[in-house]
């Protein structure tokens, strides 16, 4: 049983709308008009729009990837499918950016931005670099377009077993890309948030250095992530940690994708200081996330109580294992 | 009587066209002022507030008279309700629609039009080099608007009511 199974046919048809909504009108127009042709059904599975120059422009769905025709259906084959002009992608990264490249310099340096609704914008063009780092990103030649899904209870048949009676243990999620790693954290604060079952709300604080766990546009979460849930948006999630414990004295701190040196120290500060952490980290599986510099010590100092790992086996969001302290495994999920 | 009549009838309008020619010339210059003082206020908005587009050209409508203020509130206009046009070509569509109530030249608005197809499309460094550059070219214009007032608009006007005389005399 996978996760996307579970989503009910009302929210599908909603992801849909929401694509239609929150995505298309940031496409340039010659784009939109192929596009505004595909059935709902069909964007409900969307999971990345990739637009490259001089290549068909291309729609990777949740089992398929498929190219956009030039009569505007999502076709199979890569002769008859549009091809995209850089004067598409220049009209589209205008429209990304409000007509105004100059109020996203910082995104344009980190080479992606946050939509309305979450969804998140790659790019990849020429880089400038000044006094050796990169200063900003001109002539862009591809877009990745990454549909940001809020899949509630998502996390709902695995929540129990991240708890030790009434505690919330530290958890860690190790998935590879597009497994639905950060969906799952979502929806994991967001039910803590909130409280579920006998579970009374507690204070959340998300660190979210890439803006993707909340989505926020103007400092403002676009995601349901729960009503006692703080968001410290585009922070670097080291010194965003320290911060929280500092400023926000939270119950629980979420982040995405802690990795390098300077965060082992911030965990630590954060355990010490008697607050739960999730987290994300990428990796295949457990023993391969081990023996990656920086989570791997994390992991071998048994920071974390509990590993997810999750793969795409059965669709995103296939939880694969779930190991306590000891690394036993304490439930198989959907094998 | 009729004579008198007729010799009003040519005197007066001749008079006005030399007046308003007279006066269009101090409105260019003016225009040009109010320009300047427009893109002095934009490059504010986008160098030191990195307002987006839309709501810096809203903003820097609400400083400024005239005409020009009505190409800056057109352009905020069309990027808000926009059908994914660009910033260039909303500023053009702008250009393009109230070019009728404007007195400025050709070249003014080919400067116009230049300036409109960098906009918004770069960081802060290089937006404050074009609206720079753009200014600088306004304060040459209006240098050569202005001594082109000073020497012909006190001509136009009496030139306007000379040629009335002109054609009345000949005529009676």
């Amino acid at each position: 049983m996978t996760i996307l199974m579970r989503q009910t046919v009302l929210e599908k048809s909603l992801t849909g709308e929401r694509i239609c909504r929150e995505i298309f009108p940031f496409l340039a127009p010659e784009l939109r008009n192929l596009i505004e042709k595909i059935s709902l059904e069909k964007l409900n599975d969307l999971e990345e729009i990739r637009l490259r120059i001089g290549a068909p422009v291309l729609f990777r769905c949740t089992g398929s990837d498929l190219y956009l025709g030039r009569q505007g259906s999502l076709i199979n084959s890569r002769q008859q499918a549009f091809i995209c002009t850089s004067e598409i992608i220049k009209k589209t990264v205008m429209m990304m950016c409000n007509c105004s490249v100059y109020a996203l310099e910082e995104e344009m340096q980190k080479g992606y931005l946050t939509l309305s609704g979450g969804h998140r914008a790659g790019f990849t063009g020429h880089t400038v670099i000044e006094a050796g780092r990169i200063k900003t990103l001109k002539q862009i030649s591809s877009i990745n377009i990454r549909v940001a899904r809020f899949i509630p209870g998502a996390a709902a048949r695995i929540l129990r077993h991240l708890f030790q009676g009434r505690q919330l243990q530290h958890t860690i999620i190790i998935s590879p890309p597009r497994c639905g790693k950060t969906t799952l954290l979502r929806d994991i604060v967001a039910a803590i948030s909130n409280g579920f079952a006998e579970f009374s709300p507690v204070q959340v604080a998300v660190v979210d250095e890439r803006s993707e766990i909340a989505g926020c546009r103007d400092g403002v979460p676009q995601m349901p992530v729960g009503h006692c849930t703080d968001v410290l948006d585009a922070c670097p999630k080291a010194e965003g940690m320290m911060m929280l414990v500092r400023s926000m004295g939270p119950e629980v701190i979420a982040t995405d994708e802690i990795g390098s040196l300077a965060d082992v120290a911030a965990i630590q500060e954060v355990i010490n200081a008697g607050i739960k952490l999730i987290a994300t980290a990428h990796g295949r599986n457990l023993e391969e996330a081990t023996a990656r510099p920086g989570i791997g010590e994390i992991i071998q100092q048994r920071f974390f109580s509990r590993y997810v790992v999750l793969s795409r086996r059965k669709g995103p969001g296939t939880v694969e294992v779930i190991y306590n302290s000891e690394f036993q495994a304490i439930w198989k999920g959907d094998g | 009587m009729l004579k008198l009549l007729g010799a009003f009838l040519i005197i007066i309008p001749c008079g006005l066209i030399g007046l308003r020619l007279g006066r269009n010339l101090s409105r260019r210059a003016e225009e040009l002022r109010q320009l300047q003082f427009a893109l002095q206020s934009l490059e504010t908005e986008i160098v030191f507030a990195a307002t987006p587009l839309p709501d810096a050209m809203k903003s820097v409508a609400g400083q400024i008279n005239g005409e020009i203020s009505e190409v800056f509130n057109q352009t905020a206009t069309e990027l808000v309700n926009g059908q994914g046009q660009t910033a260039a070509e909303a500023w053009h569509n702008s250009l393009k629609e109230k070019e009728s109530s404007l007195v400025l030249n050709k070249s003014d608005m080919a400067i116009l039009e230049q300036f409109g197809q960098g906009l918004g499309i770069s960081d802060r460094e290089d937006q404050k080099k074009r609206l720079t550059m753009a200014r600088m070219q306004l304060v040459g214009r209006e240098k050569q608007a202005e001594s082109e007032r000073r020497q012909f608009q006190k001509l136009w006007q009496s030139l306007g009511w000379m040629m009335g005389f002109l054609i009345t005399l000949l005529l009676i």
